[in-house]
């Protein structure tokens, strides 16, 4: 998934990212072609704060792609900020990483051999919520259908939200 | 490879993210280590053996004012970890693989 975003959106793109096991793996992987082509949330892994800044950077560099990376928690905290993408006019890309769970805290627990407790979540409709605000949405299961969004994103001048669904553990062994 | 050194600078370096087996990485009584941050260590991630607590862009012009450049790891360390790094993880290629 973000093997295909780096290779998909251009190198000028302006991205973000949330906290989170999908930021770890995203760090490790992502290449910048200029200082703070990345930013995110850093001690206080702030949950969340990835759509705002991605509004914020096209609202700075609307001639840029952007693209923000969050997990299907985070961005649900932010949801209605949506709202103001929309009001804003501003044609971000949202992508979610959507395994249906709270997933490196779901790690941490079993690295310290704790039970399951309060990490699993349902599957949202993230596509359906950007569609409700008036911007794009759709949600993909592999690699080509996540290419053909994200170059429909990069061509529309509304916002667009990516949701990628990926099942639960699959960050196990890549952070 | 970060063990295997004989100085450590944390510029700027705000630890996130950080779970069992990456806190404490060097010991500050083994290691020399220095952070140079706006804000003191308050997380406790890991610790060192200097610490300066100043903005970075001046610290680090007046710390290497004068000097000239020095080699470093003649064996290739760094840029063999970024390589392995990189290999690890897919690159490029559209298809249609799960994501």
């Amino acid at each position: 998934m973000i093997a295909e975003c780096q290779a998909t959106l251009p190198a000028n793109t302006l991205a973000s990212a949330d906290s989170g096991a999908h930021r770890i793996l995203l760090s490790q992987m992502w290449t910048c072609a200029a200082p703070r082509d990345l930013i995110q949330s850093s001690g206080l892994c702030t949950m969340g704060c990835a759509v705002p800044m991605a509004i914020g950077r096209k609202l700075a560099s609307p001639d840029r792609p952007v693209v923000s990376f969050s997990g299907d928690a985070g961005f649900l905290m932010v949801a209605g900020d949506l709202a103001t993408a929309a009001e804003l006019g501003v044609a971000p890309i949202f992508v979610v990483f959507a395994d249906a769970s709270l997933a490196l805290i779901e790690l941490k627990q079993r690295q310290r051999q704790l039970s399951n407790a309060g990490v699993d979540m349902a599957r949202h409709d993230f596509a359906a919520i950007g569609r409700a605000f008036g911007g794009n949405g759709i949600t993909v299961r592999n690699r080509a259908e996540l290419n053909k969004a994200l170059r429909e994103a990069l061509a529309s001048d509304r916002f667009t939200v990516i949701s990628a669904e990926i099942e639960p553990g699959g960050y196990d062994g890549r952070i | 490879m970060v063990q295997k050194s004989d100085l450590i600078l944390g510029l700027g370096y705000d630890p996130i993210e950080m779970r069992p087996g990456w806190r404490n990485v060097w010991d500050p009584r083994v290691h020399r280590m220095i952070d140079i941050t706006p804000e003191a260590n308050t997380h406790y991630m890991h610790h060192d053996s200097l610490a300066l607590i100043s903005a970075l862009n001046p610290t680090l012009a007046a710390l290497t004012s004068g000097a000239g450049k020095t080699a470093t790891w003649p064996c290739g360390a760094p840029s063999a970890a970024q390589a392995a790094l990189i290999a690890a993880f897919p690159h490029g290629m559209t298809g249609a693989r799960p994501v």
